[in-house]
């Protein structure tokens, strides 16, 4: 804490080397958070500049009653959100209807099992269907090791509802595997 | 059927899960899964295009509030000139400039001298604003 005090400090002095060291720092956890969120490959570099720019615009609105990195984290989720709600076409996303899990379940292109992929890289391609708060609560969970409370903060859900999302995401994906395992071992 | 589902997400993401049961394999594969990073990642001069954008956007509000400022000096001397005239009763007289008729090109040398005052200030004078963004 005292260095991300030191750190902000030197940047709202003007000092640009201490703000690359913050990019540094936080580059990873902004490119997940992006990359998770919007699908469009071309959009995603300018919204992770977008996000620093905010941050370096903001830093002195910065209060230290969380970590640096869980605010940098909540400005890349609202610009992501905000970048999703104004494309429209990927808004039905954001609200999950009750019979998602049955699609996603029995969602099956044939021609996708006749592929030979291994089942990791077909479980990424199974995340990247889900949709965006079971993606993002996913990732910044189990990459980036962040705690329920903090992604609570993110996301601005109660830890509850984060939970649930977490144990429905793993659920789902689980749920998928068995019906693929299942019919791999019967071809 | 809740409650097993937590037990087996509990005991996978503890690296307890074994059996081989399709849910229990199911789980230890989507664990592994879900710890692998995106495939989306930044080029490495990601943090210099920052800079490098912060820099032109600081350059450009100062563009902008230099030009708010000179349009607000060239309001205030219009609106000073006004006062003055209406206070001063001043009625122009081109009688009053006549001397100048013959120092022309001292007028000419002095707003030359000016002008290019105003020049080397900008192209001489370091900015030290631009030099620490960069």
């Amino acid at each position: 804490m005292t260095e991300e005090r030191a750190l902000i400090s030197r940047i709202s002095k003007g000092d640009m080397e201490a703000f690359r060291q913050l990019i540094k720092q936080h580059e990873r956890l902004v490119a997940h958070m992006i990359g998770r969120v919007v699908k469009n490959e071309e959009d995603r570099e300018e919204l992770c500049q977008d996000v620093f720019l905010k941050v370096h615009d903001k830093l002195d609105e910065f209060n230290y009653q969380s970590k640096l990195s869980t605010w940098i984290a909540t400005i890349a989720y609202r610009q992501a959100i905000n970048h999703v709600r104004k494309k429209k076409l990927l808004l039905s996303e954001l609200n999950e209807d009750e019979s998602f899990k049955e699609r996603f379940i029995a969602d099956n292109n044939p021609a996708e099992e006749l592929e030979d992929k291994d089942i990791q890289s077909r479980i990424l391609e199974y995340i990247e269907e889900l949709p965006v708060h079971y993606r993002t609560i996913l990732t910044l969970y189990h990459v980036d090791g962040i705690s329920y409370p903090e992604i609570g903060e993110i996301t601005k859900m109660p830890e509850g509802t984060v939970k649930n999302y977490l144990f429905r995401g793993r659920n789902l994906l689980k749920e998928k595997i068995v019906k693929y395992l299942g019919k791999e071992e019967v071809l | 059927m809740r409650d097993q589902d937590e037990e087996l997400q509990r005991l996978a993401e503890a690296g307890e899960l074994k059996g081989s049961n399709p849910d229990n394999k199911a789980y230890i594969k989507v664990f592994d899964a879900l710890s692998q990073e995106p495939k989306f990642s930044l080029p490495s001069s990601f943090a210099q295009g920052v800079i490098q954008k912060i820099a032109a956007l600081e350059a450009r509000r100062e563009t902008r509030r230099d030009i708010l400022w000179l349009i607000a000096g060239i309001v205030t001397f219009g609106i000073a000139t006004i006062v003055c005239v209406v206070l001063t009763g001043f009625k122009f007289d081109s009688g009053a400039f006549t001397f100048l008729k013959n120092y022309g090109g001292l007028v000419f040398f002095g707003l030359a001298l000016a002008v290019l005052f105003q020049f080397l200030e900008k192209k001489l004078l370091p900015n030290t604003r631009k030099q620490s963004l960069i």
